[in-house]
This record gives structure tokens, sequence and C-alpha cells, in this order.
């Protein structure tokens, strides 16, 4: 869908400025731009097109509501708009949990042949930083950050005792935090 | 005093960004939190990652009827009530958020503009007269209220609400930063009850309040 007044070359936050004030165009505009970052998400997260439709539309819904309220210092609006997606995803798992988690299917891209090339090499760069991990780690990483799992439930998941569930995440978070940033350094 | 050490705040931190902390330990690491940048840094490269594990998530084609779906829920009431805007906007496309939200308190100082069913919006006035951000309360199942503010110092106010009976309460904190901010936030009150929205300077002084 192409996009209105020449909205398509605003900066995000710009249009969303646009959105909390009503701008039928802007508010088009950022459905085109963000419709399938926020609907690939939900699949990713729910894996259910039902379901993955529903957190969607809400995203959205949750979008319109809170655009005046935005604030740009915690985090760019990429950012922030898939938060409401992962947690609006979080909720929706509450009721059906998944049944299996692999971290490195989560974040295989090889059906992402829409995606843009820097977030293709982001999507890379989270899979090799993972894979440096123990496989438990990563594990209770991706449970607890992807599909907001606690530790008291990673651990009866994975049957541990609590405490070495609260160091998985511990100490994946800590390895992932170091890996993350040395990819980034690296490929800037 | 949470009684959390940095040490301990170190052990939570990751599950703190990871938003999967229990409720009790979290407000703890929080009140920690509130007097230790050397924590709160931890946190934020912890949180950081986390959004980089969100931000690596694949696209995916939108089928048609989620397409349609998803253009339902655009807000046409909203974009009715607001039309108004339409000639501030086309100056705003080129200028910040914040200046958007000056332009919507100007709209709302007059009278309380109602968005929704149950949502109120109401210009945030200085002592002086001026608008100064606005005030939005919504009832229903799932009251909230969002304010923000704009041309004032920087500084972290206190949000209170005054009741019909004349009690107040505090319900949150807006830190002004470069001139703007915002805050936003559950309410667990009757909107009915509220008579007014007070933001308080650190030093007790009401800087700006709005009526409901």
């Amino acid at each position: 869908m192409r996009s209105r007044d020449g909205r398509g070359a605003l900066a995000d936050d710009t249009l969303l400025a646009g959105v909390a004030v009503g701008d039928d165009a802007a508010v088009d505009e950022f459905i085109n731009r963000f419709e399938r970052r926020v609907y690939g998400t939900a699949l990713a997260l729910v894996g259910d097109r039902s379901l993955a439709q529903e957190v969607a539309q809400d995203t959205f819904v949750r979008v319109w509501r809170h655009a005046a309220t935005y604030d740009p210092r915690r985090g760019a609006v990429r950012t922030w708009v898939l938060r409401i997606t992962h947690n609006l995803c979080v909720d929706a798992l509450r009721v059906r949990r998944p049944v299996a988690v692999d971290p490195m299917l989560l974040f295989d891209t090889a059906d992402d042949r829409g995606g843009s090339p820097e977030r293709i090499a982001h999507a890379a760069a989270v899979r090799a930083a993972l894979a440096d991990l123990p496989l438990e780690q990563a594990r209770a990483v991706v449970m607890a950050a992807m599909y907001g799992y606690d530790a008291r439930t990673i651990a009866e998941r994975d049957g541990v005792p609590l405490a070495t569930a609260k160091t998985r995440i511990r100490l994946g978070m800590a390895k992932l935090r170091v890996g993350l940033a040395r990819e980034e350094e690296w490929a800037s | 005093m949470s009684g959390m050490t940095c040490d301990d705040v170190r052990t939570v931190a990751a599950e703190l960004a990871l938003d999967v902390l229990p409720a009790d330990e979290r407000a703890r690491v929080l009140d920690h939190l509130d007097d230790c940048p050397v924590c709160r840094e931890l946190v934020d490269g912890y949180v950081r990652a986390s959004d980089s594990l969100l931000l690596a998530l694949p696209d995916a084609p939108v089928p048609s009827a989620t397409a349609a779906a998803i253009r339902a829920t655009k807000p046409v009431a909203q974009i009715e009530v607001r039309r108004r805007m339409r000639g501030r906007w086309m100056l705003a496309a080129a200028a910040t958020v914040m200046l958007v939200v000056v332009a919507v308190a100007v709209v709302a100082q007059d009278e309380p503009v109602e968005d929704e069913p149950g949502e109120v919006a109401v210009a945030l006035v200085a002592a002086d007269g001026d608008a100064v951000g606005t005030v939005t309360l919504e009832g229903g199942d799932d009251p909230w209220i969002w304010m923000a503010m704009a041309g004032v110092d920087d500084a972290t106010y206190r949000c209170e609400v005054v009741f019909d009976d004349g009690t107040t309460a505090a319900i949150g904190r807006l830190t002004v930063i470069g001139g703007h901010g915002a805050w936003d936030a559950p309410i667990a009150f009757d909107l009915g009850d509220v008579s007014e929205v007070h933001v308080v300077a650190p030093d007790g002084t009401i800087v700006a309040s709005a009526s409901v």
C-alpha cells in the first residue's frame, strides 16, 4: 500500500506524532511501515495465525491510544511498538503455552525474505551470540525474554532447582549482553 | 531503604530487565535503583540485550484478512474529534513530538474533550494561565491516566489527584528532560471522584493543574 502525501519519508517519531493527533494519512503510513514487523513478531512468539492477528490488532489499538505519551528517551519507536506486541504475546501465552522452545528456530530468518538487510544481519548476530551460550542458558534466556517465563516456571519446565534456573538466566543474559555488544562493535 | 546491596541487585538484575522478577522483589530492587546509577546502568544493559532479541524476530507477510483487521482498528473517532488539529499537524510533521503535545493542550484548554466514551482530555494550566501540557483520563474496565508536559523546567514532578472531598493522593512521577516529558499509568480510583490533577515541583509548589 502506498503512502500518502509523502509521509513515507518521515522519521518514525515524527510519523507517530501525526498518529497522536489523529492524522489519517499518518495512521495509514504507520500501519504500512510496521504491520509486517508486528505480525511477524506475534507469529514467531505465539505460533498461531489467528492469535497473531489478534495480537497485531491489539498492538495497533494500543499504539493509537498511547501515541501521545511515547517517550523517545525510552527507546526507538520500533522498539516501543514491538515491546507492546511482546507484552500482548506474553499475556496471550499465559493461557496457551507453547509446546517447545528452540532458541535457534525462533530467530530463523530463512523465510524472512522481506526483511531489511540490516535486520537480517542483526538476527544473524543474535543467533551467533545465542549459539555461544550453553544450550540450557540460551533456552532459559529465550524462555524468560521472549515468553515471559519467570525462574520458577523455567525450573519446573527444565526439572531443575529454582536457584539453577535463576543462575541460568543471569549468566545467559550477562554473556548475551557482552556477546551482542561485541557483535555490534564488529559490525560498526 | 530497600535493604538490598549492589551485590543483591546484580543477582536479579537480568530478571528485572526481562520483567520476570516476582513483584515483592521487584519493588525492593526498584527502590535500590532510585539511588544507584551503577546498578541502573547494569539493568539498562540487560534491557538493551532483551530488546535486541525482540528486534531479531523475523518479519512476516501479512495475510489480507489480517491486514484488513488491522486497518479496522484505525482511530476513526479520534480522527473526527481531532480533525480541527489537521492544520496544525502539517506544521507538526516537521516538528518534535512535544510541540504536538502543546498543540493538543491548546485545543483542550477551554473545555474537556471527550475522545471516546469514558475518556476526558483536559489541559494542564500553569499559574500564569499558559497551557503546559495535557491530562487524559480514561475510565471503563482498564482505567488509565496519561500526562504530558512541555515548556517547564527540567525536574521530576509529583503527579497528584484531588478528590471531590478535598483529599489528595500522589499517583506517580513525571520527569521532564530537555523541556518535555510524559508519563502514564493504570489508576485504581473512580474517575467520577476526581476534581483536579496537580503537577507538584520537588519544592512542593504546584506548577500546573487541570480541572476535571
